[in-house]
């Protein structure tokens, strides 16, 4: 743990980083939160002047996916430059710390830095039976999520089980798995959805979080607005061939090899709010349509529950209860008014709307 | 308009534009006009200057069709924003919905195909389009658009007035290259087509107007500091303070 006045920069140079990958790294971290080249310089001198901010990340009922997804993120460099710069003070799967030792960092933490370190959660708490089917370190995970979240300034929830409970809560839900919003109330959180969540998109909230001491802008879902803002279906490079009407009607056919629509196989492209589509995986190479299957709408609310993922999405609510990332309010419309066409207007314009990326492409 | 879709639609998009268009000779300014078409090389009237053969070459002076240049084509383009594609994409999406659409489970029916408030952009056209499966952004190539470099699905990025918006490259069969930008699919929550109609008027106007100020991060602010400073980090000026042509951040402000 480092001294509460050293800076994300003092590190980093420590490590031996120069100066200029240090402002490319800005720059970077700029362009993958769709900021403007002119925030790589707030980006810089933020992590010069500011002390950093130290994260705590908790493991509850969970598969790892989303460390496996962090630890390979590209930009920023989770190798080099995320873990010092985030000051990840625990990790229970990625630490070198054990036993005793490192349980003693989190009760550090949490006296030094109280009111004041990031609790990013991994992972839901069961909560039957006393929550005794999570127990690391010999407690109920959800007694550890309560007592650590005391001191914290805001949780991120890291996942679709720490955000909706995923899998283990999929029904009948044996050991009432239940996602983080719902047992800690008085806390600041930030979902960031995804089975697991695209790498950069994980490391892009927490660098938003410490460079702009700042909760990136939630929807009414509570996720980042920056990533999460967009369906899938809306920035497809398959798109086309969905307005032209062209679709794979069987996975072997002319259509499939042509790279045309997979919405009749049971893409759920049109329902699901992520970044996939422009983000993309693997430092951008590649995301499932471009591989030629359907999204199964990993980053959705209870989507373990919501059929096969081969069913052809039909019930698309995309401004009522379902998807709520932007209120759009046509429903309203019924009797047209001009506020009301106004205002759904500029929400579509917002959406639209790239937040400042120089590249042409991804 | 009808036999204008006829002979616009079998080709594409690039012929579309050129269609009644006329080519001026570069060597002896000899005019094609697709309208009489060419005695000497048995042209049919009717067929445009992209649509005629390799062999072809200037009835007066034996120069090769690259040495062609457009008449009138660009002016006439620009003056009415590309009626004539935009009729020719919106009678290619009709087709897509008869033949393609009728099944789709969110296929609005009370929404119509519709073209809103194309006007000419970059050299192209600009407008919204309206059907019952998307609304779009689409711009549409004008004579002197190069889109050789794209290839379906390709993203790419333009500027207009109120921002930076990301198109997808695509091939609309039976009219050809467009690049459309989604504002909303599927449109399931228009109760009408006036609904839509109002809302894309509103999205073209609201496309074509500057934003004010300087980009802020959005979100909350953090509580780190535990004493926060009122003032923001140590050398950086407020806009305020600079446009009051003070040099550094005044820490009683």
């Amino acid at each position: 743990m480092g001294e509460t006045t050293e800076t994300f920069y003092d590190v980093i140079r420590r490590q031996g980083i120069s100066r200029r990958s240090f402002m490319k790294f800005c720059s970077l971290t700029a362009a993958s939160l769709g900021l403007g080249p002119a925030f790589a310089a707030k980006i810089a001198n933020a992590m010069e002047t500011k002390p950093r901010i130290p994260v705590l990340w908790l493991h509850g009922l969970e598969c790892t996916c989303c460390s496996e997804s962090f630890i390979r993120s590209a930009h920023p460099l989770v190798k080099d430059v995320v873990l010092s710069m985030i000051s990840l003070d625990y990790d229970d799967t990625i630490m070198a710390a054990a036993g005793h030792q490192a349980e003693a960092i989190l009760e550090e933490v949490k006296t030094q830095y109280k009111g004041r370190y990031i609790l990013a959660v991994e992972g839901n708490p069961p909560l039957k039976d006393g929550g005794v089917y999570c127990m690391p370190g010999g407690t109920p995970f959800v007694d550890k999520l309560k007592y650590m979240a005391e001191d914290a300034q805001a949780i991120i929830s890291w996942g679709s089980c720490a955000s909706w409970g995923c899998v283990q809560a999929a029904k009948p839900n044996p050991t009432e798995a239940t996602p983080v919003h719902k047992v800690i109330k008085d806390k600041p959180i930030i979902k960031v959805p995804g089975c697991p969540p695209i790498a950069e998109v994980m490391t892009g909230v927490l660098t938003y979080i410490l460079t702009f001491e700042r909760m990136p802008d939630l929807d009414r879902q509570g996720r980042p607005k920056m990533f999460y803002s967009q369906r899938i279906h809306d920035k497809c490079y398959r798109r086309p061939h969905f307005d032209a009407g062209q679709f794979v009607e069987a996975w072997d056919d002319d259509n499939a090899r042509k790279g045309y629509c997979l919405y009749k196989m049971g893409c759920k492209g049109p329902t699901t709010y992520n970044a996939c589509s422009t983000t993309r995986w693997n430092e951008g190479v590649s995301f499932p349509i471009q591989s030629g299957h359907g999204c199964i709408g990993c980053s959705e609310d209870g989507f373990w529950d919501n059929g096969s993922f081969y069913d052809r999405v039909t019930d698309i609510k995309q401004f009522g209860i379902e998807s709520t990332a932007d209120k759009v309010g046509v429903a309203a419309a019924t009797t047209v008014g001009a506020a009301v066409a106004a205002h759904a207007a500029l929400s579509l314009v917002k959406r639209a709307q790239q937040k400042g990326s120089q590249s042409d492409e991804n | 308009m009808n036999h204008q879709h006829a002979k616009l639609l079998p080709s594409s998009a690039s012929v579309a534009h050129m269609a009644k268009g006329r080519m001026e000779c570069g060597v002896c300014w000899y005019v094609y006009d697709p309208a009489q078409g060419d005695d000497v090389w048995q042209i049919e009237a009717d067929i445009a200057f992209g649509a005629l053969p390799d062999h072809w070459r200037c009835p007066q002076c034996d120069a090769e069709k690259s040495k062609f240049l457009a008449l009138d084509i660009a002016d006439e383009n620009v003056q009415t924003g590309g009626a004539e594609d935009v009729q020719a994409l919106i009678a290619a999406y009709q087709r897509v919905d008869q033949e393609r659409m009728q099944d789709i489970p969110f296929r609005n029916a009370k929404l119509s195909i519709e073209a809103v408030d194309f006007q000419p952009w970059q050299g192209g056209s600009l407008g919204v389009v309206i059907t019952p499966w998307f609304m779009n952004l689409v711009y549409l190539a004008g004579p002197n658009t190069d889109w050789t470099a794209h290839r379906h699905g390709d993203l790419v990025t333009h500027v207009l007035p109120s921002g930076r918006y990301q198109f997808i490259h695509g091939d609309l069969e039976g009219f050809g290259p467009l690049q459309s930008c989604s504002l909303m699919s599927p449109v399931t929550d228009f109760e009408d087509m006036e609904a839509a109609r109002i809302t894309a008027r509103e999205v073209m106007r609201l496309m074509l107007i500057a934003p004010g100020g300087e980009p802020e991060p959005e979100g909350m602010r953090l509580k780190t500091e535990p004493d926060p400073e009122p003032t923001l980090a140590s050398g950086e000026i407020s806009r305020r303070e600079l446009l009051r042509g003070r040099r550094v951040a005044a820490p009683e402000i």
